[in-house]
């Protein structure tokens, strides 16, 4: 039943000032990281419920991570925190070594056991841009090891993040992809239409977060992560457009090399095209982007439907 | 060509240089240590932008200057003197620029002297009068103390390093001490007027101040739109445009366009005019619908900036085997 809710009910959780307001923040309500600097602490729980892909809704329970907070989540909310949870998303503060934060993580894990045994948990290893680069892959790694203890045998998929990169992005990406109820549908029209136009590979955002929401590529490349990044780049450049009054429709860039088309696409997604055969016109591929664009808001609305 | 830059103890010379020159983030500036003896900075992004920057210390005194250091203002074409606008009153750092100035052109008098009424951000600045408040302040003390010495005025900017006005100002200095930039602004003007664009830029890539514009005012807005769009099409291409073994210099090269449509009816179109030197363009849809024309019209003006800038190299040329 709650798999087919189209009411997502994501839990975000974690110790007071890890992060979570401002990581919601830049990835829903397109603050600047600089910005959330401002944040205060969050009172209790913030919950607000964002649409995201046309009709899926999702339900983000923001919950302040102050001590006599999460005392109340555990005892008398724990039945209503707790039901019909899709999503958890716990933040930790790579730099705190609080005992507290994992006896808190402990909890919220079983009370998931206990009332929504089939929600999806992440662990965000958060701040990791206040650790030295080559001392990051050691500091998650301790992290994620003593998180995975402490999991009760659940299944935990851990990230490294940091607001100041794209890795915020990955998460988040990897996170919405378990929202979506039929990404198959999507990832299989894309292969046909990244075929049809001869391209190298083709990314669908969704269009007010930019996060990834399916992609397929027909040739491989050497940086794993380059959709984060390019949500990244392309978020930055629609809050400078909104600093003039202005929103971007369409973009192209190309070097000798290749040649990139971000475009509008159906009325909740951006598409990104790559190609790198120069013997392709541009408005070629402009042209087909432009035809697909009808066939796929069928497909879109398709994947994110529920199932009767 | 060099700049000297000078100015009170951290009134953020150094900071200047280093969000405008090596990319550092405005918040990192605020660990920078304070320079000790004159640093030179070298600046050989493309032939447009090339200079020697002269980083002095906070601590200098134009009494007790040292031949050394007296050679360097002897050299610079330009002086920057940053002011620190949070610190009031300004009459102590202005005696000190007057009197810097007296000397100054007693040994250099083709020295141009340009002002940075530096730090106009945080709360006290909000408003844009108290910001022409501050430059009015300031123009109107120095003007009376140049006209009593019989001293030419300088010139006076807003500057911070948490906008683009430092990037803008910096600009605009370059520009006053390279020569060739009038010729470039003619042909800039041409090409808009037969291409019906709103607003041309020729910016250096690397460091994203602007070479030259048309003779159109510049607005903030636009520059920031055109030096956003560099940091798109720069990162992209990083990501998709370069081969294995090749570097970020090659992310850019003589194919790069790139073309970005805004909501407002606008478009902005980007083309290499050189060597990391890109021409970036605010064009109304309607007049974009003609792009093989604004193609080839820019085509015609690379061809035109090549002979201004062959006709430059061949001057400073001149230059040197006169002085040598």
């Amino acid at each position: 039943m709650e798999e087919n809710d189209p009411n997502k009910k994501v839990l975000l959780m974690g110790k007071s000032g890890a992060g979570k307001t401002s990581m919601r923040s830049i990835i829903f309500a397109n603050f600047m990281p600089k910005d959330t600097m401002r944040l205060g602490f969050t009172n209790s729980i913030n919950q607000s419920n964002i649409r995201f892909l046309g009709t899926l809704s999702l339900a983000l329970w923001d919950c302040g991570g102050q001590d006599h907070f999460m005392q109340h989540y555990f005892e008398s909310q724990r039945d209503t925190l707790f039901r019909n949870v899709q999503v958890l998303i716990y933040v930790f503060d790579v730099h705190s070594e609080d005992q507290r934060d994992m006896n808190y993580y402990r909890s919220c894990v079983d009370a998931i056991q206990d009332h929504s045994p089939t929600a999806h948990i992440f662990v965000l290893i958060h701040k990791m841009d206040l650790i030295p680069v080559e001392k990051r892959d050691e500091a998650f790694n301790k992290k994620e090891r003593e998180v995975v203890k402490n999991s009760a045998g659940l299944n935990v998929i851990c990230f490294k993040t940091s607001i100041w990169d794209e890795t915020l992005y990955l998460a988040w990406s990897r996170i919405v992809h378990y929202l979506i109820p039929n990404s198959d549908v999507l990832t299989q029209s894309l292969n046909r239409f990244c075929s049809a136009c001869e391209a190298d590979e083709v990314v669908l955002f969704e269009k007010s977060t930019f996060l990834v929401i399916s992609n397929f590529s027909s040739k491989q490349h050497k940086d794993v992560h380059r959709f984060e990044k390019i949500s990244n780049i392309v978020k930055q450049f629609k809050l400078s457009c909104s600093k003039a009054a202005a929103r971007f429709k369409s973009m192209t860039v190309m070097n000798t090399n290749f040649c990139a088309f971000v475009d509008e696409f159906t009325s909740s997604t951006y598409i990104m095209l790559i190609s790198s055969d120069s013997t392709i016109l541009p408005a070629l591929t402009q042209m087909n982007i432009d035809l697909a664009k009808k066939h796929f808001e069928g497909v879109v609305r398709a994947s994110t439907a529920v199932a009767q | 060509m060099n700049i000297a830059v000078l100015g009170s103890k951290r009134v953020g010379k150094s900071s200047i240089l280093k969000v405008v020159f090596q990319k550092m983030s405005p918040n990192e500036t605020l660990f920078i240590e304070s320079t000790t003896r004159v640093d030179e900075v070298k600046i050989q992004n493309n032939p447009y932008t090339r200079c020697t920057i002269l980083d002095f210390p906070g601590t200098f005194e134009i009494s007790q200057m040292t031949s050394l250091e007296r050679r360097f203002l002897q050299d610079s074409a330009m002086i920057i003197y940053v002011l620190d606008a949070q610190d009031e009153p300004y009459n102590k750092s202005l005696e000190k620029l007057v009197s810097l100035m007296s000397e100054v052109y007693s040994f250099n008098p083709h020295c141009k002297i340009e002002v940075f009424c530096h730090k106009i951000d945080g709360d006290m600045f909000v408003n844009d009068d108290v910001k022409l408040g501050v430059l009015n302040e300031v123009s109107e003390i120095v003007r009376f103390d140049t006209t009593e010495r019989k001293l030419p005025e300088p010139s006076f900017h807003l500057t911070s390093i948490y906008d683009l006005s430092i990037f803008e100002a910096m600009s605009k200095c370059i520009q006053k001490i390279t020569p060739g930039v009038g010729h470039m602004q003619n042909l800039l003007d041409i090409l808009m007027s037969h291409c019906r664009i709103d607003k041309v830029y020729v910016f250096d890539v690397i460091s994203k101040l602007y070479i030259a514009t048309d003779s159109t005012p510049v607005d903030l807005i636009s520059y920031e739109l055109c030096s956003d769009m560099i940091d798109v099409v720069i990162d992209v291409s990083c990501i998709y445009g370069v081969g294995e073994d090749e570097n970020f210099n090659n992310a850019f090269d003589g194919k790069s366009t790139s073309v970005i449509r805004l909501d407002t009816g606008l478009t902005l179109y980007l083309r290499e005019v050189e060597h990391l030197l890109a021409l970036v363009c605010l064009v109304k849809d309607d007049n974009f619908e003609r792009h093989h024309l604004i193609d080839y019209n820019i085509d015609r003006f690379k061809e035109g900036a090549k002979k201004i800038l062959d006709a430059r190299e061949k001057w400073v040329k001149e230059q040197e085997e006169v002085k040598g």
